[in-house]
């Protein structure tokens, strides 16, 4: 008992303090039921703020993680977005190596290519038009 | 982190997939018949096609030998057993002349054509591919229109 009362003056040495514990751990006296009590409230709160501490030291790491987590998805969104931008507008002639960007030239060419492919269906149809259709 | 760069990386292949891939015709158009500084190309995917009722219009022509020829034939006679709806002209055993349509049911159509002219023991040849909400008689009408 004199051990817990220079424990609650906060006298003891820590072979005592080890030696109180390692008692209280052991003793079913009611006596020590207050003692006890007080040693596990302490206990239990030592390892609430040692854990809280690990968390807190923790969160920079994790804050940083999230930080470079958002910076890359925000590159690529970026990246995707220019990428889809030139996907839907892109419009070229390559022509043996020379490349050009003209919309009119582009256009002008397409136009020429699809006219002489349709031309030439056209000519076949209007054959066989011709031939069903002799009075027209 | 590593799960989003394996996941970059798992996607880059589908963002790069040309939308003339799954056909046949697909690799004259990626220059692994004709190398592509020997051929011209022509690409546009812009509002420019809105009048046409088309969202990509792509196309490369270039001359060739009997084995350009003769590559490039049975390509676009493969796809077309996957069309919807054909013409093929063929003279002498060569093919000239063919429209591959490939209907869809959501109003995206596709198209391939192709165009062969002899020229002194060489062929200029024209493959086109285009998609959009545009039928094959809308591309008639507004092509032949024009020429006349």
């Amino acid at each position: 008992m004199d051990l817990a009362d220079r424990w609650f003056d906060a006298l003891l040495t820590g072979g005592e303090e080890r030696e109180l514990k390692s008692f209280l751990a052991t003793t079913e006296d009611p006596d020590f039921d207050e003692i006890k009590a007080v040693a596990g409230f302490f206990a239990a709160g030592k390892v609430i703020a040692t854990s809280r501490a690990t968390a807190g030291a923790d969160s920079p790491r994790r804050t940083l993680h999230w930080t470079a987590a958002l910076v890359v998805a925000a590159s690529l969104a970026l990246i995707a977005a220019i990428g889809l931008y030139h996907r839907q507008n892109d419009c070229y002639i390559l022509a043996y190596g020379q490349k050009s960007t003209d919309p009119n030239l582009v256009l002008d060419d397409m136009t020429a290519t699809l006219e002489g492919i349709f031309g030439e269906g056209e000519d076949v149809g209007d054959e066989l038009f011709d031939l069903f259709n002799p009075a027209l | 982190m590593k799960r989003i760069l394996i996941l970059i990386v798992l996607l880059l292949p589908a963002w790069t997939v040309s939308a003339q891939g799954d056909l046949q015709v697909g690799a004259v158009f990626d220059g692994k018949v004709v190398p592509q500084k020997a051929m011209k190309e022509t690409f546009i995917r812009s509002s420019q096609l809105n009048p046409y009722n088309l969202e990509q219009y792509h196309s490369v022509s270039f001359t060739g030998d009997d084995q350009v020829l003769a590559e490039v034939s049975r390509r676009v006679l493969s796809d077309a057993g996957k069309a919807t709806d054909q013409e093929i002209h063929m003279d002498s055993g060569k093919l000239v002349y063919a429209i591959l349509t490939f209907e869809s049911a959501n109003h995206d159509n596709r198209f391939v054509c192709y165009q062969c002219v002899s020229k002194a023991g060489s062929y200029a040849i024209t493959l086109v591919y285009m998609h959009g909400p545009a039928t094959l008689d809308d591309l008639k009408k507004l092509f032949r229109t024009k020429t006349k």
